[in-house]
Parts: structure tokens; sequence; C-alpha cells
């Protein structure tokens, strides 16, 4: 109340509002075959740990399914199996790419990459020394950093199945929440599930649909989800 | 009930557009609210220029990693100024696979003037006529002439160091002293103009003279302690929080409420004009309105077109301002990430001068497609090169075990040999502007961590910004070597669009309202009391840094804002 006071004091008027808090994202960083985050309701700190034990495609999306864990305040744990979640949009990463090894070698061609070769060029482009001349496409044009065939996934905007705060434990409204996760891998398996679903995401999300790539990209996820 | 206050005017947005809009109002007497997203700034406490390397177990690089894991995107952010910059996790944005778009977000009191480039140019009738000029895409709507006398004002305001250096197609203003040249800049200098190609100092905001009268009590003259993008903290560089804010709180007419993340502006169902805006406060995640007679979105090129475009209303049903389906349209970035580098050996191993510190270097204008005898065969548009030589801290080459083997006392003393010997030029360009480059509010329905719907940006260069990396590559190199530089290192790849932080465009101006959002005067065509002030309003990029441009067209509009509410056209 007093802030809303001062909030009228300063030429504003408070709108009728829920009177639930509304959750809408939680911001996590993938870690090993999850992701890991945390959001605050009222200044309660709620941890939030969403472990994937497979992914499958539904409708043409991108859709993990795993046990989600909140851990509140009073350090009290809930979780509930089988949440699905479902991958709406992404964004570009920025920096350096991983990769492609891995699906390269199972024989799944990646659209963006016109040859193998270029492929295998474009893998080992961090590698340059000075004096090496740069990359370029093959019409002699320098690339685009993290663009075409060097694009990876940076960032995934998931959104999870309404879920039941009571159960969880959370004095919120969750029955509509974004999950955004973000790739920055630190070990190998982060590595490989990165390059997976940038794999993934190309194939089901890219102006034209692959199911060869989708089909294994979703192969090895599920792979590496497993164990 | 208490009556509900209506204000003259709520500016959305703190930066660069939203200060200078906040100072212009207020001096013509209006009653102005500004509303920022972002916290409130403490420069005690915020800027951290003087903050030294060992303060920080990281030397202010940060602990490995965090840039990918907490500020992935913010490229420009070192560990002392990480809290200037956004998580994209919490403000997420989204991109087509293949297309990504580095967005780079300052979201506190100031905005992204506590970090910026600072350089300062005038765009000529070369960048306003240039559809005139290669016959691609569309004039602006005014020229040179009409907006002179604005840069003039905003230059005087700010405090531009510069040289009056004589070319007609990047216009000479008012100027405090330049910063001198290193050597290496010097020779490079020679070099350039060997080749035919002009090159000056850069024009930079800072205060390099006395400061003027209206610079007290804040602003001081530039030590040249270089670590600018931190936040300036003696307020030499020019940014809102010293310039603008400072002046429009002396009238006494300025409210400024940070904390306030924008939801919509509301629109008065009878006229179809905008009455006030709606907003959540970022803290208390309170909904709360405020009520004016005009609103000035000056919130960055694309927050301010997303918030047009969640602008949503039965006269506007598909956005406020886009009835002629252009909103959101014609996005640019500069792109850089090309040119050269090497060592001019001989300055090795003589001792510094004024290379560490000075904010500032050397600018070789655009000289491609200025008249018939420099129009190139492959491209439209042009591009300059940035350039500095010498080191400074923590020199890029001493990770070069190349150029300084070894570790210890003989790896410092290498250092040493070679701080005054580099030299660099990367390219800052033209992009071209097509309609196909474009924002739309995400269709999947993707918000940020108040609710907002957020912006998903389609972009990608085209061949002609890549045959112009291919000509600045092989160009920056010819320069170098005509320096007496050896080259080590030429081409590079094209940034990411938006790494620069040039994004423009989206609400273009236009002389037509079916082809354009705003008139001549950043007022939107579909709601009159609407203006957009910031870089959303160009109709291309040219290839100047846009800061400057972007003050003067908001002194220009609030010019107008006042003139026309005196007439009671508002």
């Amino acid at each position: 109340m007093a802030q809303a006071k001062r909030a009228r004091g300063r030429g504003a008027t408070q709108r009728a509002a829920g009177s639930a808090t509304k959750i809408h994202s939680i911001a996590a960083l993938q870690r090993e075959r999850g992701f890991r985050g945390s959001f605050d309701v009222h200044g309660a700190s709620y941890a939030f740990d969403y472990a994937p034990a497979r992914a499958e495609v539904v409708e043409g999306k991108l859709q993990l399914v795993g046990r989600l864990t909140i851990t509140g305040p009073n350090k009290q744990t809930h979780s509930r199996d089988d949440v699905r979640a479902t991958l709406e949009a992404t964004q570009g990463g920025v920096g350096a790419s991983p990769a492609r090894r891995q699906l390269l070698a199972a024989g799944a061609q990646s659209d963006t990459a016109a040859t193998a070769e270029e492929k295998q060029q474009l893998a080992s482009d961090n590698d340059k020394r000075p004096n090496e001349p740069a990359k370029t496409t093959r019409h002699g044009l320098p690339l685009t950093e993290s663009a075409g065939s060097e694009a990876f996934c940076g960032a995934m905007y998931f959104r999870l199945e309404p879920l039941d705060s009571r159960a969880l434990g959370v004095n919120a409204d969750l029955s509509r929440v974004q999950l955004n996760a973000r790739l920055a891998p630190t070990s190998d398996t982060e590595h490989a599930l990165q390059d997976l679903f940038s794999a993934a995401v190309e194939a089901l999300y890219g102006a034209r649909v692959n199911g060869r790539l989708a089909t294994a990209a979703l192969a090895e996820i599920n792979k590496l989800l497993a164990g | 009930m208490a009556k509900q206050k209506i204000y003259d005017a709520i500016v959305i947005g703190s930066g660069a557009s939203g200060g200078m809009a906040a100072k212009e109002l207020t001096e013509h007497g209006f009653q102005v609210l500004v509303l920022e997203a972002g916290p409130p700034v403490n420069p005690e406490r915020d800027f951290t220029s003087h903050k030294w390397p060992y303060e920080s177990m990281y030397r202010g690089l940060g602990p490995p990693g965090w840039k990918a894991q907490e500020q992935w995107m913010q490229d420009t952010a070192g560990e002392f100024s990480r809290h200037f910059y956004v998580k994209d996790t919490e403000h997420p944005y989204t991109t087509d696979p293949g297309k990504p778009f580095l967005w780079v977000r300052a979201r506190i009191v100031g905005g992204k003037t506590l970090h910026w480039g600072r350089l300062s140019w005038r765009f000529s009738d070369l960048d306003f006529k240039a559809a005139s000029h290669d016959g691609f895409g569309d004039d602006w709507p005014l020229s040179y002439k009409d907006i002179e006398p604005y840069y003039d004002r905003a230059e005087e305001f700010v405090g531009i160091s510069g040289n009056r250096d004589g070319l007609w197609y990047l216009p000479d203003g008012k100027y405090m002293p330049p910063m001198k040249l290193t050597c290496g800049e010097q020779m490079l200098r020679r070099g350039s103009e060997k080749t035919g190609r002009p090159a000056i100092v850069m024009r930079t905001a800072q205060v390099t003279g006395d400061p003027k009268p209206w610079m007290r009590p804040q602003r001081h003259k530039c030590h040249f302690c270089g670590e600018c993008g931190k936040g300036c903290d003696v307020g030499a560089m020019f940014n809102s929080v010293a310039s603008t804010l400072p002046v429009a709180m002396r009238t006494g007419r300025l409210t400024l409420r940070p904390n306030s993340v924008v939801r919509h502006i509301i629109i008065d169902n009878n006229t179809g004009k905008a009455k006030g805006v709606a907003f959540v406060d970022r803290v208390t995640r309170q909904e709360l309105e405020a009520f004016s007679k005009v609103v000035v979105v000056a919130a960055s090129t694309l927050e301010s077109t997303r918030i047009l475009l969640n602008s949503k209303s039965r006269q506007h049903p598909n956005g406020l301002g886009n009835s002629s389906g252009v909103l959101g349209h014609y996005l640019v970035d500069h792109f850089g990430g090309i040119g050269a580098s090497g060592y001019f050996h001989i300055l090795a191993g003589r001792d510094p001068v004024n290379e560490d510190g000075k904010a500032s270097g050397l600018f070789i204008p655009r000289f491609r497609n200025l008249d018939k005898k420099t129009r190139h065969p492959r491209f439209l548009r042009g591009y300059g090169f940035e350039c500095g030589a010498g080191a400074s801290r923590f020199p890029g080459f001493a990770k070069n075990p190349a150029v300084v083997p070894g570790f210890g006392s003989e790896f410092k003393k290498r250092v040493r040999y070679y701080y005054t010997a580099p030299v660099s030029m990367t390219t800052r360009a033209a992009m071209l502007e097509r309609f196909e480059n474009h924002v739309e509010i995400d269709p999947a329905g993707i918000v940020d961590a108040w609710g907002i719907p957020v912006l998903r940006i389609h972009i990608q260069h085209s061949d002609n910004e890549l045959e112009m990396a291919k000509d600045a590559a092989e160009t920056s190199e010819e320069i170098l070597r005509a320096a007496g530089a050896e080259v080590v290192s030429t081409g590079g790849k094209v940034t990411t669009p938006g790494r620069i932080i040039h994004e423009l465009g989206t609400a273009r101006m236009g002389n037509d309202p079916k082809k354009s959002v705003l008139n001549p005067f950043n007022q939107v065509w579909d709601a009159k009391n609407v203006f957009v002030t910031d870089g959303a309003a160009f109709v291309n990029s040219a290839n100047q840094n846009p800061t400057l441009t972007i003050l003067a067209l908001t002194i220009r509009a609030c010019d107008y804002i006042a003139d026309e509410s005196k007439r009671g056209n508002l």
C-alpha cells in the first residue's frame, strides 16, 4: 500500500490486477542434462531444477518430458515427474559456435552448410592463426559470424505445461510459465547437447523442415538424456 | 477521490533521446514524467572508471564463462560494468534459426549513454538523400539544411571534441579541442592519404576544453583515463545522468520514475490519440498507469517499436502507428568485424606518449560511392574505418605467443617493447534498409519476466554488405601496407547484426503516411500526440554513428511539439 501511495505520488495510478502473483518466466541455465534456475515470489526465492528424461517431436515441436523439482525458501523440496516442456521459440547464439561433428558422423546432412568440406572448414575456423586467410563463402565473400552454416542455438524458450502451484509448494500462479533456458556449455555433455539441440532447432524450426536431421538429432538427444 | 494528474508529456526512456527530450520539453515549460524501465543509477557506486583491475580477483575480466552464462549477449560488458546491461533470459527476444541478432540493452537511468562509444558524426545529404543518389530505397523526408541548426545545438550542449576537416560528406560542426593522434595513428594517416583517402581525428562526445556554463557542476574536462565504458565518473563523456537529466531536473518540472517497464500506450477510444501509458513496476510488479497530453517514445530503437506494436486498440488494431504496415520493418545495423591489423616495427621499443587512456583515434571516412569517380561496381553506399595505434591496458598482442613468448620478467619486457607498435583498422559500414529485415511480436507468444510480449527479429545481411566487406578487407590491407606496417591479419567475419549496437529503423519517418510511420517531425501519422524520437525513426543507417543525429532529431521534434501545443494542434 505504501508503494502504491508512492507510485500515485509520482503521478501514476494503480490498475486492478489479479490477486495471485503470476510467474511469467523462469530464467535457467543448462546444467548437464537439465536446466537450473530460480525465481522470486514476494522476495522469497525458489530454486528450480528441470531434468528431462526424454525428447520427442509433438506437432512439429520439440518436447522434453522430465522431472521438475522446486525447492522453497524453507528448503522444502517438491517434485513432479513427466512434466512436459514444449520448445516454442529460440534465440540464435553469437560467438564461438559448437562444431557439428556428431551428426555429420551420423550421416545426417544439415541444410545450411553446402558441403561436408565447408562444414569441416567452418568447424575448425576458431583455430585460425595469424596470417591465415579468413574463411569465406563459396562466392569468396566474407561470412557473417554465427549465421548460416555457423549458426547455433543460444537460448531456448520452452512453455511448461500448466503446473499445480500448491502441489509444488509455491504461493504463485504457475499456470502459464515459460522456461528461458540459456545454453552456455561448460562440460562435454553440455557441449554435446547444445550441438544436438541446435541441430534439432534447425531441422524443426528452420525455413524448411529436415526430417532426417530431426530424427538423427532426437535419437542422439535421447541417448544423452538416458545417460 | 483524488484527481489523477495529467502531465504535459510522458517520455519513455532516459537514454540519449529520452534525456534530451526531457531537457528540451521541461525548458519549453512542460511538466514531464520520464518513465525508465531500469533502476536508478548512483554514479558513486555504479561508475567504476577509476576502479583498478587488482581490486577484483578476476582483474575486471570476470570469472571464467560468466559472459556465456549470465551476460552472454553483452559482448561489450566487463566485470565492472555488467550492471548496466540486462540478462536476455529475463528480457528475451527470439530469432529465426540461422539468423541471429545480438540485442545489447541497458535498462538503467541513462541507458546506453552510460557506456556508449561517443563517436559523433553528422549525416550529410549523401545520407539523407541516399535514394536520389543511388536509386535504392527512400530519401529521408528532410535535408541536411533542415537539421543543421539542430546539430549545432546538440553539439554545443553535448561538447564534441574534434577538428573541422572540410569534407562535404561529413559536415563540420562546433567542436571542443581535438585529441592528439598517437605516433602510429599519424603514420597510418599518412598511409591513408598516400592511397588518396583522407583520415581525420575522431569526433567524440567528450569535454576536452573548459566546461561551458550549462555543463556545470556535473561535467569536467576529460583526464584521459580511457575507461569510458565503465561510466564516466567526472562527467567528461556525455551521458544523460551528467548532462541532460540534471538540466531538466533544475527546471523543477521533471519527474523521473525508474523501474517502470512500459506495457503499452493507452489510447483514447474517442479520439484515437494517446492519453497515457500503462506500465508495471519492475520491482513490486504493480500495474500502474500515468496520463499525459503528449507521449514521447524514446525507449531505444527496438524497444520503442515493441511498445508501439504492443499498443493495439480498436483504432490501431495492428499496433499504434501501423496503418501503413511499415512498423517493424527496415531494420538495419552497421557492421564491423572486417579490417586489418599489424605492427609498426619502427615504433617498437619507444617510450609511450599518449597511447594509454586517449579515448579517441583515427577515422578514415567513407570514400566509396561519393560520386561517379568513386562509384564501386559491386555495392551501394559505403563504409569508414575506425583505427587505432598503440596499446592500452591488457594489450591484445600479449596473448599471442608468436609476438610475446615466455613468461615472467622477459614476458613483461616484450609486452613493453611492443606496447607502442600495434595498429588496427576496423570497418563501420552501412547496411541496406530492406523491408524483409523486420521485427514483429513473437508469434509463439513468448513474454518477458513481466508478461509483456517480446520481439521476434528477422534479419540477415545481403550480398551488398558482404561485397562491401570484401572490399573493406582488401582496402584496409592496402592502407596498412602504404603506411609501412607489417600486416599480420586481414579480413575477418562480418559482425552479427546488432553487435555494433547501432540498430536503427523499424518506425521510419517519411513524407507519405502510406509508406512510413512518422512524419518529418517524428510525429506518428496515426496519433498526432505520439512522437518517436530515437533510432527507430531512421530511414537508413548511413555509415556514421547515429547518436548525434538522434539528439538533433529529438531537439527538432521537441521544438515542434512545443509549437504545435501552443497552437492547440496536439
